[in-house]
């Protein structure tokens, strides 16, 4: 998605002249291609997050477009107030990259672990939040940038997700909700890269004859409140996977919006807990820890789905 | 053509009713003495420096001034109402339901204010952005920061300094309120041993000083240009509640609205008695 999310940058920066780059002093190489075409363009802002975000505000407020660029935690919670005033309030059009969204940087620790940024976020009022599921839905989500009408966050992963929807003929409308795979039973509603482990689970649980459909959302805010309504109306086995703790998360607004409806008989959320893990594990390890790896998830979808008595009167019947 | 001593009475005059204005609004909030201590210096840019007008408001060439100092705002209205940005009109909704001139300045609703404020720490690097990107644009114009002392407690001020020294930001200009009061006590013993103009020389910047109630000095001082790739900064030398004698340094009007006898006492000493 990095690789994805600079190469994508890179063609914009060459068409509009009034992209700006700035780096919280990250991203070693990765923005010299940038740097040879337009140096005057790519300002190296140092470890000063704050200061990069209010800049960033004063170039938009001259007609710029600024990226801002950081690992996830230091350009969101680290400089959240800047973002809520200088981007949010004095409505300054700046573009927010966040490298290693979850546990991207598992073993660095908590430190670097962006499992509460969309949560912090979707506090603030006009903050566009993306969380593109592949590469190839980073770069849509970098050309819509050229058009934007409020500041955006953009989540990224780090650089080995999969590409879920090269296969796919039509390309996917990241301003909507997506249907990715259909299924007659229920629904898996999922945001971000942690959509290729439930494309996994549903491999999974394909095996044991259950089918659900798995839907992304890629645009979380504005949150597409409608389709979600529309979604839960018939009631049927509905479950939220997210790279996130439940707070400010998609299932809590997803389960806003089901306990409105009146609806919501078989639902479920996995979210990781909030809570600091006890030692150093990679994102592979510390997802399954969370019963957030396709295992976990195929395991909830089969208990939400055939709750286990049902099961067993199944068996008997 | 203009006489020396009738420019000078004239200004006075100036400074005088805008004090006047600002008494007016500070029978609804606090912060009076922030506003006295600042309100020559913005009378000084809005009068004699920015290239900035009603006319020229939303012109991508203007100057550009941003009151860091968000809570001093009373002066930045009663200068604007002044220079004929908004109705003078409106200095009498000051703080009151559905007015748009709140007791810190709000984003997108008052002509001339460029960004909101009040929250401290921000308006420098909002500014210094402001100057780079003017910079890219090629244009000449300048960017001016109002800060207070008090507010270089803040660690973004310092983050926005290096930013400015790095981008070689010779069009911006921050300006202190060097009033020595912050909300619960001096600057000095809040932070002892904090030199300000030192801080400022550390980071790189062209520091310089005025007498912050000097109309004529902040207009030089504030005017003079340079294209060194060096930002400036002017430590102004001010008195928290200025020209209202029982306001001057202290504290309490940081807090107290201006109301009853107070209010009459205030009127009093403008008007010489």
């Amino acid at each position: 998605m990095r690789d994805a999310f600079f190469s994508e940058l890179n063609n914009l920066f060459r068409h509009d002249r009034r992209v700006v780059f700035l780096t919280g002093d990250l991203g070693y190489k990765l923005f010299d291609q940038l740097k040879e075409f337009d140096p005057a363009r790519v300002i190296n802002c140092g470890v000063r997050e704050a200061g990069m975000i209010g800049y960033a505000a004063g170039l938009a407020k001259t007609g710029m477009l600024p990226f801002v660029y950081s690992i996830t935690p230091f350009v969101t919670l680290r400089c959240l107030e800047q973002i809520k005033i200088d981007l949010c309030y004095n409505q300054a059009n700046v573009v927010i990259v966040g490298v290693g969204g979850g546990f991207a940087y598992g073993p660095n620790g908590p430190t670097h672990h962006g499992i509460d940024d969309i949560g912090a976020l979707s506090c603030l009022p006009r903050l566009m939040v993306w969380t593109p599921s592949d590469p190839h839905e980073v770069r849509l989500c970098v050309r819509a940038a050229a058009t934007l009408e409020n500041p955006a966050y953009l989540r990224l992963g780090r650089n080995k997700e999969p590409n879920v929807f090269a296969s796919l003929k039509q390309t996917p409308d990241i301003s909507e909700p997506a249907l990715v795979q259909a299924g007659s039973d229920g629904v898996i509603v999922t945001s971000g890269f942690i959509l290729h482990e439930v494309l996994k689970a549903a491999d999974e649980l394909a095996r044991h004859g259950i089918h659900p459909a798995v839907v992304r959302i890629t645009t979380f805010r504005p949150f597409p409140k409608e389709y979600i309504r529309l979604l839960c109306a018939d009631n049927d086995a509905l479950m939220t996977v997210e790279e996130h703790i439940a707070n400010g998360g998609l299932g809590m607004e997803i389960a806003r919006v089901v306990a409105e409806s009146g609806n919501g008989k078989c639902f479920r959320m996995l979210t990781i807990p909030a809570d600091f893990p006890d030692a150093c594990y990679d994102r592979d390890t510390l997802l399954a820890r969370s019963g957030l790896d396709a295992d976990s998830i195929a395991t909830a979808y089969r208990r939400l789905f055939r709750p286990p008595e049902m099961a067993k009167t199944d068996r008997d019947g | 053509m203009n006489n020396p001593l009738t420019v000078a009475a004239s200004i006075n005059l100036l400074l005088q009713e805008l004090r006047r204005d600002i008494i007016r609004m500070a029978a609804h909030s606090g912060h009076v003495g922030v506003a006295l201590s600042c309100v020559d210096i913005v009378a000084a840019l809005y009068t004699g420096v920015l290239n900035c007008t009603p006319a020229t408001v939303n012109h991508p060439e203007r100057d550009r001034f941003i009151l860091s100092k968000g809570h001093g705002c009373m002066a930045l209205y009663a200068v604007l109402a002044h220079r004929g940005f908004i109705d003078r009109a409106l200095l009498d909704t000051y703080g009151q339901n559905g007015s748009v001139l709140a007791e810190h300045p709000l984003a997108g609703k008052v002509s001339g204010v460029e960004c909101a404020t009040g929250s401290l720490g921000h308006g420098l690097a909002i500014g210094a952005g402001m100057a780079q990107g003017l910079k890219l644009q090629g244009t000449g114009s300048r960017v001016y920061v109002l800060l207070g002392d008090g507010e270089c407690n803040e660690g973004s001020v310092w983050e926005a300094a290096a930013l400015a020294r790095a981008g070689r930001l010779d069009n911006l200009v921050a300006i202190i309120d060097g009033n020595g009061l912050q909300a619960c006590g001096k600057y000095d013993e809040i932070s002892p041993g904090s030199m300000l103009a030192d801080s400022w020389k550390s980071f790189g910047w062209d520091v310089s000083e005025a007498d912050g109630h000097n109309y004529q000095e902040l207009v030089t001082v504030l005017g003079h240009s340079s294209n060194n790739g060096v930002p400036r900064v002017i430590l102004c030398n001010t008195v928290k509640g200025k020209g209202i004698d029982f306001m001057e340094r202290d504290l309490e009007w940081h807090y107290r609205p201006v109301k009853g006898d107070d209010r009459d006492k205030a009127f009093r000493r403008l008007n010489g008695a």
